[in-house]
């Protein structure tokens, strides 16, 4: 694993240094040394994070296709996403109901209920005394 | 969205390297708006930094140390990984 983390070093250094070329003077983020190197160290700490979790996933879930082409990698999304399509939906409408089905009964309950009863009690009491 | 969602984010890295970026990006700036036009909405970068993530520029080190810490995570578990092989799929 040391090996591993000191072959991989300096390639996420370099990595972070064009991402930030490419990246940091063309958004026109802040100038001086200081905000640049703060902003290197955070490029440089994410790019281990998912080299490391890439590791890690490559080596639980057993994928060779992950190492070798993406082309296989992609044909691996098609597989599972075609598994997950329907569980992705149950969960995307569980969760709009949830939003929006809240909203709904509560001024169901404090518009048209309470209008609803006092209409109804009126028409009872008029019944009554008729 | 749910509150239970809201409290994994504590756990997450992308919480804490992005404070980390957006106070390096907008503490200490003065946007100078025209007076005539509207109402100045962002005066300061700090206001902003209220805003969005209050009391964020206060969290510097909190912030590097947490995402060292997920990255610390992170290696430990690629090393017990690449130590022991688990078989999930296939």
């Amino acid at each position: 694993m040391l090996a591993y983390l000191a072959h991989m070093l300096p390639t996420s250094l370099i990595a972070a240094t064009v991402f930030l070329l490419i990246t940091y003077f063309q958004l026109g983020l802040q100038t001086g040394a200081a905000h640049i190197f703060s902003f290197w160290g955070v490029m440089v700490l994410l790019h281990i994070w998912g080299e490391l979790l890439g590791v890690l996933m490559v080596r639980i879930f057993c994928l060779f296709s992950y190492s070798i082409s993406y082309f296989m990698l992609v044909l691996f999304y098609y597989y599972v996403l075609n598994f997950m399509s329907k569980l992705f939906f149950v969960l995307a409408w569980s969760l709009f109901r949830y939003e929006f089905g809240k909203q709904h009964g509560i001024a169901r309950d404090l518009d048209l209920g309470d209008a609803r009863q006092r209409i109804f009690a009126e028409r009872r009491i008029d019944a009554a005394v008729l | 969205m749910p509150p239970f969602f809201s409290t994994l984010s504590y756990v997450s890295v992308a919480k804490y390297s992005s404070e980390l970026v957006v106070v390096n990006e907008f503490e200490g700036l003065v946007f100078n708006c025209r007076e005539s036009d509207q109402v100045c909405r962002y005066p300061t970068g700090n206001f902003y930094l209220e805003l969005i993530y209050p009391g964020a520029d206060e969290r510097h080190v909190l912030n590097w140390a947490m995402t060292a810490v997920m990255v610390a995570f992170v290696f430990i578990g690629a090393a017990i990984a690449l130590r022991f092989k688990l078989k999930l799929l296939n």
